[in-house]
């Protein structure tokens, strides 16, 4: 009978298991099982996974909601980072670039959105590296080798992108002109190199993220990255607005621009323009919704609603 | 209790199933079903247990038979008791009101 169910705790995380396993295995084996159960279980299993701090036992409340809202910011901006580094290759064309020169609506635009790119770099260089050096300290400190090795995650990831362009590159060497080959294995080849690096952007966002929410941080770090997290959806709003303005300005002062198939994998502009400021709109979004949450949640509920927590806050 | 998000209204009933004496998980579960007629799923008792021994409001006690008992603090009796004062109130205040209606 105890094995039946002892493969569902493994939904939940280590630490919780170490804490619960068994009681909650013998708690199982009493209750008739179903899909409800089933259901209940697996709900539970990813609270304990978004709330790991709840069985450790560490950090404050404030701690936790500052986590929370640093690593949405954080994700946000990566979001962010790939749709900018689109509209960078989108607009890299000779014919873009003469626009830049000639129209100084276009240039001030471009010039306002790296200037926010810089200043959103900088701001999460300054709140998060702090934060991964603590997460990476906490991993060595401790010996979680399994929370240590999400951190080989970017470079590896890199590595892979990095070695497939080398790869398309070799066959363009060896071909003489990738171009010339099947439209289909052109679609393949470039599809799966945009593809490896949403991969790659994706997985090693997670993997940063996670080693974050899974290590005992001090409060005093969270708390400094406070301003680093506002200046960095201030940048992003920036930035969107900026993209915004730009695509306006350029499609008005030289309409064919986006008409014509420069957009991001030889799409057609208007859309890849579209699409790019959609992605910004959402992750900025997204972004400021985790601080107005963080805020909100920080400045406290009416008193009605609250009498216990403020007991033993 | 708003800190314990959507939990709260689990661990109301969890800690006034605790007030009278010490239970284990599916205990609490029997009694709350049968004094609160709510059926409590495993996951969501035990996430609700979690956090209510994480802020101290309840502790456990060793294990029987691999089954292990909680039991409300003084802390958590506190925090109990102004939670049903305050509810108290409201439900005073409510039926009342139908009164007049």
């Amino acid at each position: 009978m105890r094995n039946q169910y002892r493969w569902l705790l493994y939904l939940y995380p280590q630490v919780w298991r170490a804490r619960y396993g068994e009681e909650f295995l013998a708690l199982l084996e009493a209750c008739p099982f179903s899909l409800w159960i089933l259901w209940d279980i697996c709900l539970g299993a990813i609270d304990a996974h978004l709330h790991l701090e709840v069985v450790m036992g560490r950090g404050s409340g404030m701690a936790n909601r500052l986590r929370t809202t640093e690593v949405m910011v954080f994700c946000a901006y990566i979001g962010l980072v790939v749709a900018g580094l689109a509209f960078g290759k989108m607009v890299e064309y000779d014919d873009f670039q003469a626009l830049l020169s000639s129209n100084t609506g276009v240039a001030i635009t471009y010039w306002t959105l790296y200037g926010g790119a810089l200043a959103a770099l900088l701001a999460v260089l300054v709140g998060g590296l702090p934060l991964a050096f603590a997460a990476a300290r906490y991993a060595i400190t401790t010996k979680r080798w399994r929370l240590l090795s999400l951190f080989a995650v970017p470079p590896i990831s890199l590595a892979v992108w990095v070695g497939y362009l080398f790869l398309i590159i070799a066959l363009q060497l060896a071909n003489n002109n990738l171009l010339a080959t099947p439209l289909l294995l052109q679609v393949v080849v470039v599809g799966l190199f945009a593809g490896l690096f949403g991969l790659a952007a994706i997985t090693s966002t997670a993997a940063v993220s996670l080693a974050v929410v899974q290590s005992t941080i001090s409060e005093k770090l969270f708390r400094f990255a406070r301003i680093p997290a506002l200046l960095t959806a201030l940048a992003m709003v920036v930035m969107v607005v900026a993209v915004l303005v730009y695509g306006l300005l350029a499609r008005a002062a030289n309409p064919p621009l986006f008409a014509g198939d420069n957009g991001v994998l030889a799409t057609n502009t208007t859309v890849s323009w579209l699409a790019i400021l959609a992605t910004m709109t959402l992750a900025t979004t997204v972004a400021v919704a985790a601080l107005i949450w963080g805020a909100w949640s920080g400045s406290g509920a009416p008193r009605s609603q609250t009498l216990i927590s403020q007991q033993t806050s | 209790m708003t800190d314990l998000g959507h939990f709260s209204d689990t661990a109301l009933l969890i800690m006034a199933s605790l007030a009278g004496t010490s239970r284990h998980g599916y205990a609490i579960m029997e009694d709350i079903e049968a004094f609160a007629h709510v059926r409590l799923g495993p996951g969501t008792l035990y996430g609700a247990l979690a956090r209510l021994e994480q802020r101290g409001w309840i502790e456990p006690l060793p294990i029987q038979d691999r089954r292990r008992p909680y039991r409300l603090t003084a802390a958590g009796a506190a925090a109990l008791r102004e939670q049903l004062v305050h509810l108290q109130q409201v439900a005073h205040l409510g039926v009342g009101r139908l009164a007049s209606l």
